[in-house]
């Protein structure tokens, strides 16, 4: 659990911690979290009505 | 059964539980940030009169177009913006406060939506409208859902900051010129697009239900925002795998039985959740050294 | 001289009741005054009105080119949600608000100021503590932290000390005292006379109308001290429309 803590922190230190604070990043940092969500909610959407196979 | 057949299975083999699935994770990922402001916003019950206000709107849509997906959305959203902005207006230009003006707007809306249903339409369309049929989600609807899910990532990323500072500090907000009636007037607009979105898979009635439990479930195992909004999706969508599951196997309605999850889920958070929950509380843990 | 706002018979409230009324006077660039009177005077009142927030209800008050940018004001505690999750770093960085705004991205330069600044109100390495778990000493030193970081021309206190410990009202005076010699405008309501008198020069003692205003020396004596307490009566829901000024 220790361990777990002290790689969240170390992340948290990064330039992608930073970016994605609420506050510290710009706009631009927070697409960093919200297009990949979002492109992901598309591929599995894809899946569900059969567009994949 | 095997565990393969028990929970996986079903999603393979099945185009509505697959579509149904996938619209409970849309609908997680937006409303879980959506619901996490709304508590830390101490707005959780306004959640719970837009959904109702909803109602007038969707049961007119269907008065004029009939089970159309469009029409009745649209509808929804329409009275469910209605209400938030005569709520607000109220609140701004006279002393009543806004929790206030949202309870009398929302009553209003959801007499006027009884009203028409019960004038105008079967006993089966009002159950379709208060109760929503997950596993009658069809390719038109999940794109809906699926696409308010996105808009509102995009605009959360674009205004979290807003939002984020006019509920902490509503006053420096003002203060620097930062245009906090926007920031919630647009937050509103999100409530009430995911409450649509909602009401599809689980009817006005519950479509308040994945937003919020989640999200006041989650206040009991994060602390800052961001992990917050990721346990409150992540406690959303597993309410929605595991109530899909159980409405398929014991067969019982799908909307009730993913609520009830997400409920079971708040009252383990409040006797195991780790902040501030029961457990922790009487078994208190030696205290750090710094 | 040049003032920072000039008030001419301004009366300001809520509702048309009077909190503060027919105030005339200018607060100089640069000057370094103390607003004091007794509880319900109105001096809360005056700050807002200064923001530009509050209309007046009556008179003229003018803020000589300064923008809503250009004041920082620091309210009563009461008015921040203290419990909110939010880390030290990212209130403070607020402070950065002109630079930033809405959507701007924080430099790395604009971190480091936001480190500098929490070191200069004593909170070095409390960064990335929630501010949940700060006292209301050490809650202050944050807010004071940002106030460095707006770097505004013009700074509203509303009893920047009150219910603070001595320790950290003294560090944080010694800001203030900083940004009065940096040349910045600077209005506070305060309780504690005897801190007035040592450190602001000028003062406003008011009681819903001015008693006296000027150098602290000429001002803050017992015969004006005692009329304010006389003259700030409650709310009269009967009272009468002002008819001074109109005749």
């Amino acid at each position: 659990m220790r361990r777990l803590i002290g790689i969240s922190r170390a992340a948290e230190e990064t330039r992608f911690g930073r970016a994605v604070s609420p506050l510290g990043g710009g706009v631009a940092a927070q697409f960093i979290w919200a297009v990949p969500i979002a492109a992901l909610l598309w591929v599995a959407a894809a899946w569900a009505m059969g567009w994949l196979s | 059964m095997d565990p393969y057949a028990a929970l996986i299975q079903p999603f393979v083999e099945f185009g509505f539980m697959r579509r149904a699935l996938v619209a409970c994770l849309a609908l997680s990922v937006g409303s879980g940030p959506v619901g996490v402001l709304l508590v830390l916003r101490r707005m959780s019950l306004v959640g719970d009169a837009l959904s109702h206000a909803v109602l007038p709107g969707a049961a007119l849509g269907f008065m004029v177009a009939g089970l159309s997906l469009v029409v009745m959305s649209l509808g929804g959203f329409i009275a469910g913006l209605v209400v938030a902005i005569l709520s607000g207006l109220v609140a701004r230009v006279t002393p009543q406060r806004e929790d206030a003006s949202f309870a009398a707007f929302y009553l209003i809306s959801l007499a006027l939506g009884v009203l028409i249903v019960s004038t105008h339409g079967s006993n089966i369309d009002l159950m379709h409208i208060l109760f929503g049929t997950i596993l009658a989600v069809d390719d038109a609807s999940l794109l809906l859902v699926v696409s308010i899910a996105t808009l509102t990532l995009l605009a959360l990323a674009v205004i979290g900051r807003g939002l984020i500072v006019e509920c902490f500090d509503p006053g420096f907000l003002r203060a620097v010129g930062g245009h906090g009636a926007v920031v919630h007037f647009v937050f509103l607009t999100l409530v009430v697009m995911n409450l649509v979105a909602g009401f599809h898979a689980l009817g006005t009635l519950m479509a308040v239900g994945l937003m919020m439990l989640p999200a006041v479930a989650a206040r009991f195992w994060a602390g800052e925002v961001a992990p917050l909004v990721a346990a409150s999706s992540a406690i959303a969508f597993a309410s929605g795998y595991a109530g899909l599951l159980l409405s398929y196997h014991a067969a019982l309605p799908s909307g009730p039985a993913i609520i009830l999850v997400a409920g079971g889920v708040y009252v383990v958070s409040v006797v195991a959740g780790p902040r501030g929950g029961l457990w922790a509380r009487f078994m208190p843990r030696r205290h750090l050294e710094a | 001289m040049t003032a920072a706002f000039s008030l001419h018979d301004v009366t300001l409230g809520y509702d048309r009741h009077p909190a503060v009324h027919h105030l005339t006077g200018s607060f100089a660039t640069g000057s370094l005054t103390a607003v004091v009177g007794p509880n319900g005077s109105g001096k809360t009142t005056l700050l807002k009105g200064l923001t530009g927030h509050l209309a007046p209800l009556d008179g003229r008050l003018e803020r000589n080119g300064l923008r809503q940018s250009d004041i920082a004001y620091l309210p009563q505690q009461a008015e921040i949600d203290r419990s909110f999750p939010i880390s030290v770093m990212d209130t403070v960085l607020l402070g950065h608000w002109r630079a930033i705004g809405l959507f701007g991205a924080v430099t790395r330069a604009q971190r480091r100021q936001a480190e500098e600044a929490l070191l200069a109100v004593g909170l070095d390495g409390f960064g990335r503590r929630p501010i949940a778990s700060l006292s209301a000493g050490q809650f202050q030193r944050v807010l004071f932290a940002r106030m460095l970081l707006q770097d505004c021309p013009v700074i509203l206190l509303d009893e920047p000390f009150t219910s603070i410990d001595a320790r950290t009202s003294a560090d944080l005076l010694r800001v203030v005292v900083g940004w009065h010699g940096e040349g910045r405008t600077i209005i506070a309501v305060l309780h504690d006379l005897d801190q007035v008198r040592e450190n602001f020069p000028d003062t406003l003692v008011i009681a819903r109308e001015p008693v006296a205003w000027g150098a602290t020396a000429d001002v803050l004596r017992a015969e004006y001290l005692f009329q304010a307490r006389q003259m700030a009566e409650g709310w009269d829901d009967g009272a009468e429309v002002c008819r001074r000024g109109v005749a």
